[in-house]
C-alpha cells in the first residue's frame, strides 16, 4: 500500500494543469467557525462519550430508522411514515440523531439549569438594589423635608 | 486587481505587481505549503515567498493561455514545499511527522533514462485516470495525492467523516494501482 502511495504523489507531481483548475482549494479558505463546529460535532463518538451502552450493532441512516421505529411505541402512523421515508431524504444522519438524544440533551439540560440560577442571581441582585434604592430615596426625602422645617 | 493586471505588473518588473500578489494569493499559498510541511512557520514563511521569487523569475515563461495565474501558483507551492520537506528531512533527520514525510524520502528522482521514460508515461496514464475520476473522488485524488492533505483536512473540507474519507482513498489507490498495472490497450 505504502509503495502505491509514494508511487502516486511522485507520478501526481506531473499532472495536467488542466486537472488543477476546478480543485476549490480556495473554498477552504472562505469555511469559518461554523463548519469546524459541524466537523466536530459529526467526528466525535457520540454513543461511546456519552458513556451509554451501544443498543443496535446498525449503523448508519438505517439504524435510525429502526430505533426511532421501536422507541416510539404510541405513535403508529408517525412511526411507519418514517420507515417510509427514503433514507437520501433524511435530513439527519443516525449519528445526528444520537447526538441530539443524547449528549446535547444532556447540555441543552446543563445550559437550562445554568440558566436558570444566573437569572435567580440577577433577580435577587436587582431586587437587592432596587430595595436599597427605595431606602436611600426615601431617606433623602425625609431629610429634604425635614431640613426647612428646622 | 484582476489576475491579468498582476501579470502585467510582474512582466514589467514592478514591485506592486509582487504586493498585489501577496495580498491576493499570500493566504492560498500558506495554506496550500502548511499542508505539506505541518507546524514549521519559518519553512512555510520561506517556501512562499520562493514561489513568489519563482514567479517574479518566470513570469515570462508561463503559459496563461494554458493555466491560470492561481493554478501555477498552487503547482510551484506544492512542489516547493515538497523539495522543502525533503531538504528539512534531511537536515534534521527527524523521525516521521507528517502521514507522507516518510513516503517522500523514497520518493526518490529516478536518474537512468529508462526510468524517465516509464514515468513519463505512467504520468500519463495517471492523468488519463484522474481525468475519468468523477468530480468528487478527483478532489479527493488530487487533495491527498497532489496537496498531500491528511484524512482530517480532507474531511472537513469537503464535509466528509475521516472513515469515509480513509475507506474512499483505499478504494481510489487500489484503482489507480490496477490502472498503473494494467496492460496497455
Amino acid at each position: 500500500m505504502e509503495q502505491t502511495d509514494e508511487m502516486l504523489i511522485d507520478l501526481m507531481g506531473g499532472l495536467d494543469l488542466a486537472l488543477l483548475m476546478d480543485d476549490h482549494l480556495e473554498a477552504d479558505l472562505d469555511r469559518g467557525r461554523a463548519s469546524w463546529l459541524t466537523t466536530f460535532i459529526r467526528e466525535r463518538n457520540w454513543r461511546k462519550d456519552a458513556g451509554e451502552p451501544v443498543q443496535s450493532d446498525c449503523v448508519g441512516e438505517e439504524g435510525m430508522i429502526r430505533m426511532t421505529g421501536t422507541e416510539k411505541k404510541g405513535q403508529a402512523k408517525k412511526k411507519k411514515m418514517k420507515r417510509m421515508l427514503p433514507i437520501e431524504k433524511l435530513p439527519l444522519s443516525y449519528e445526528w440523531g444520537e447526538a441530539i438524544r443524547t449528549d446535547m440533551g444532556k447540555r441543552f439540560h446543563n445550559g437550562m439549569r445554568n440558566m436558570k440560577r444566573r437569572a435567580a442571581a440577577l433577580w435577587g441582585f436587582a431586587s437587592g438594589a432596587l430595595t436599597m434604592a427605595v431606602i436611600a430615596l426615601s431617606f433623602l426625602a425625609i431629610m429634604g423635608r425635614k431640613k426647612p422645617t428646622a | 486587481m484582476t489576475e491579468e493586471d498582476i501579470i502585467e505588473l510582474i512582466k514589467s518588473q514592478e514591485n506592486a505587481g509582487m504586493e498585489a500578489l501577496a495580498d491576493k494569493y499570500g493566504k492560498l499559498l500558506s495554506y496550500i505549503i502548511s499542508g505539506i510541511l505541518g507546524k514549521r512557520p519559518d519553512d512555510i514563511e520561506e517556501c512562499v515567498n520562493d514561489t513568489y521569487l519563482k514567479i517574479w523569475r518566470n513570469v515570462d515563461n508561463f503559459d496563461f493561455s494554458r493555466a491560470s495565474l492561481t493554478t501555477y501558483l498552487k503547482v510551484i507551492a506544492r512542489n516547493t514545499a515538497i523539495n522543502r520537506l525533503r531538504d528539512v528531512r534531511r537536515r534534521e533527520e527527524f523521525c516521521a511527522d507528517g502521514e507522507f514525510a516518510q513516503l517522500l524520502d523514497s520518493c526518490a528522482d529516478t536518474a537512468d533514462v529508462e526510468g524517465e521514460l516509464l514515468k513519463k508515461e505512467r504520468m500519463g496514464q495517471i492523468n488519463d485516470f484522474v481525468r475519468e475520476l468523477p468530480k468528487k473522488e478527483r478532489e479527493l485524488m488530487l487533495r491527498r495525492y497532489f496537496y498531500l492533505q491528511s484524512s482530517k483536512q480532507i474531511a472537513f473540507a469537503l464535509g466528509m467523516t475521516v472513515n469515509a474519507v480513509d475507506t474512499k482513498l483505499s478504494r481510489l489507490r487500489m484503482k489507480a494501482r490496477d490502472a498503473l498495472l494494467a496492460p496497455d490497450t
